[in-house]
């Protein structure tokens, strides 16, 4: 697994999850890995793990049952807040880009609308 | 769990370790990181009970290390030490008659694993295999501590992932594990606690998160820091 | 500690089947030559056979020492070092193994003269004659017996002799590996010591020897004092190399 030493490993890790979940990989109220399974799965430290389902919990991106495990929530409004909370991360730091190579708002939607239609 | 202080270690004309003091903790992954002649051999070695300090004391869960510390603790040097005239099989049949937490189980099906045979003579191995034989009769204990001496040194990359899944499942609440390397940046992610060793000192150690949050630094530049 | 004591014998298993295989072959070879009549070439193979004798049982006692010094300067030393057992035990084991070592040795070579013994009496005599010469031995039993206590003390005082020599060489190699480092005056160092300890402990026996002889103490009394007095400088050897590797080596 490689991954960015400048941000934090359980942020990468989250959001690949969170990718998962958004793709459907992972649908929801799906039973998520243990910890030590997410551990061995990423090759990460299990106290990363712990903290990557805390953290997720927190989001209330999943939640924890006694003695079952960790689940994927099954509530659509977190569902659909997380695509979005991603989307925007991505459109921004893209905009941010776009914007340091001195793109205005005209020309990056023209640029982004001719690429779009390029790829399908 | 194991606590050590002003540990040294004078050789007849050369000091190994001129003063280490660090606590490690249960159910944490250490990364014991230094250039090679840094003093991490040396210093795991008297934590296993090979070596005695010149000077400082261990202790291990309260005692003086001993025959009860060499129960509980797994120690996997860097070169193979095995008999000769062993066989795969009978390193672990070694494990089996010595070590009461060695898992019979699990070292079959680590050999398996790593792909070893059970009949290959332990001297006619190539030094990736004694590697990963080395690994697979160590983890196959169910120590309370593992003390590995680069473990990834001298392995492909294939079995460099096998070998990091062995030691994340072996990683429990109630084990600790001791990993040294000068290969930081393959363990960054798998790690949660750091020692550097800077010339027979222990000069950082701590929580690896925090660490980075204060220096605002991956493990890996604070390595290329420290010793660059 | 049985367990301990396994894997010396599996260190050194070895060479005790070569001696007894070399040996074997040469008592197949005197056997044959005695059946050919070839008496010349049966005592060459006779010969073959003590020079054999004599440099195994240099090598046997040389084995020993050179497996410990395996186990203390390789990185084979972690194999034995690692295991949580005290060094009381570990070196305890080293120790009996190297003496059944001997013991084995020994009993090789008397199975292969016994061997030699009988190829004469089936050779020079018939079955007749054989059965007579038993009876002989059953009828002078008494005489025998004071030869079998003859035999007996020349073997037990070599077996303690040379039980002793290695006991002393382990020491020897204890200290070499623990006090005294590795420097370079190390090796020659640890030779002339030795030598010394050798010379003082024959000496010191001799002089108590000597004394119960004065004393008119009796010869088996004495022999046995003799015996004693060897096996408490073993154990005191043994103690001091165990105590030395629990304190003082570093592998």
């Amino acid at each position: 697994m490689e991954f960015d030493n400048n941000i934090p490993i359980y942020v990468q890790v989250i959001n690949m999850i969170k990718k998962d979940i958004i793709q459907g990989k992972l649908p929801m109220g799906a039973k998520l890995p243990s910890t030590r399974e997410l551990a061995v799965q990423y090759h990460i430290n299990p106290n990363t793990a712990g903290r990557i389902y805390k953290e997720m919990e927190m989001q209330n991106i999943c939640y924890t049952k006694r003695g079952l495990g960790t689940f994927v929530t099954e509530d659509s409004e977190v569902f659909k807040a997380m695509k979005e909370d991603m989307a925007e991360d991505l459109v921004n730091s893209f905009i941010k880009e776009m914007k340091d190579l001195g793109f205005s708002k005209e020309d990056l939607l023209s640029v982004v609308s001719v690429e779009y239609d390029k790829e399908s | 769990m194991l606590e050590c202080s002003n540990l040294k270690k004078v050789y007849l004309n050369k000091t190994a370790v001129e003063d280490i003091s660090l606590t490690l903790e249960k159910g944490r992954i250490y990364a014991l990181l230094g250039p090679n002649g840094s003093g991490k051999t040396t210093f795991m070695k008297m934590i296993s009970g090979l070596v005695k300090p010149t000077h400082g004391t261990i202790e291990y869960e309260g005692m003086p290390i001993g025959v009860q510390s060499k129960k509980d603790i797994a120690y996997m040097s860097t070169e193979p030490f095995f008999y000769s005239f062993m066989t795969v099989e009978s390193v672990g049949k070694y494990y089996k008659d010595f070590f009461e937490d060695f898992d019979e189980d699990k070292y079959v099906k680590l050999i398996g694993e790593m792909e070893l045979n059970m009949k290959d003579k332990v001297n006619k191995l190539s030094s990736g295999m004694s590697a990963k034989l080395k690994i697979a009769a160590t983890m196959a204990r169910n120590a309370k501590l593992y003390l590995l001496d680069e473990p990834l040194n001298g392995i492909d990359i294939i079995a460099r992932e096998k070998i990091i899944t062995t030691i994340l499942n072996a990683a429990s609440d109630d084990s600790t594990i001791v990993i040294s390397t000068h290969l930081v940046d393959e363990l960054e992610a798998v790690i949660d606690s750091v020692v550097f060793i800077k010339d027979g000192k222990s000069v950082i150690y701590g929580d690896a998160e925090q660490i980075r949050e204060q220096r605002g630094k991956s493990i890996v530049e604070l390595y290329k820091e420290i010793y660059g | 500690m049985l367990k301990l004591m396994k894997y010396e014998f599996r260190k050194q298993m070895f060479s005790k089947m070569v001696i007894a295989i070399i040996l074997g072959v040469l008592v197949g070879y005197f056997a044959v030559m005695n059946i050919m009549d070839k008496e010349q070439n049966a005592a060459v193979a006779l010969g073959l056979m003590f020079f054999v004798m004599m440099v195994a049982a240099f090598y046997v006692s040389m084995e020993s020492l050179v497996v410990y010094g395996k186990d203390l300067k390789t990185k084979q030393s972690y194999m034995l070092f690692l295991v949580p057992q005290s060094s009381y035990k570990i070196l305890g084991a080293k120790m009996i193994a190297a003496v059944l070592q001997i013991f084995f040795t020994m009993a090789i070579y008397i199975v292969t003269l016994g061997l030699c013994g009988m190829i004469y009496l089936m050779k020079y005599s018939n079955i007749k004659q054989m059965l007579e010469f038993l009876k002989e031995i059953f009828e002078v039993s008494f005489d025998m017996q004071i030869d079998f206590w003859l035999v007996f003390k020349v073997l037990s005082s070599m077996f303690i002799l040379w039980v002793f020599i290695v006991i002393l060489g382990i020491f020897a190699e204890t200290l070499m590996n623990t006090v005294l480092t590795r420097g370079k005056l190390t090796s020659f160092l640890s030779v002339v010591m030795y030598i010394f300890i050798f010379w003082a402990v024959a000496r010191v026996e001799s002089g108590i020897y000597d004394g119960m002889i004065a004393a008119n103490i009796s010869n088996a009394v004495a022999n046995a004092i003799d015996i004693i007095y060897y096996l408490v400088v073993d154990v005191a050897l043994y103690i001091a190399s165990a105590w030395l590797i629990d304190k003082k080596l570093s592998v």
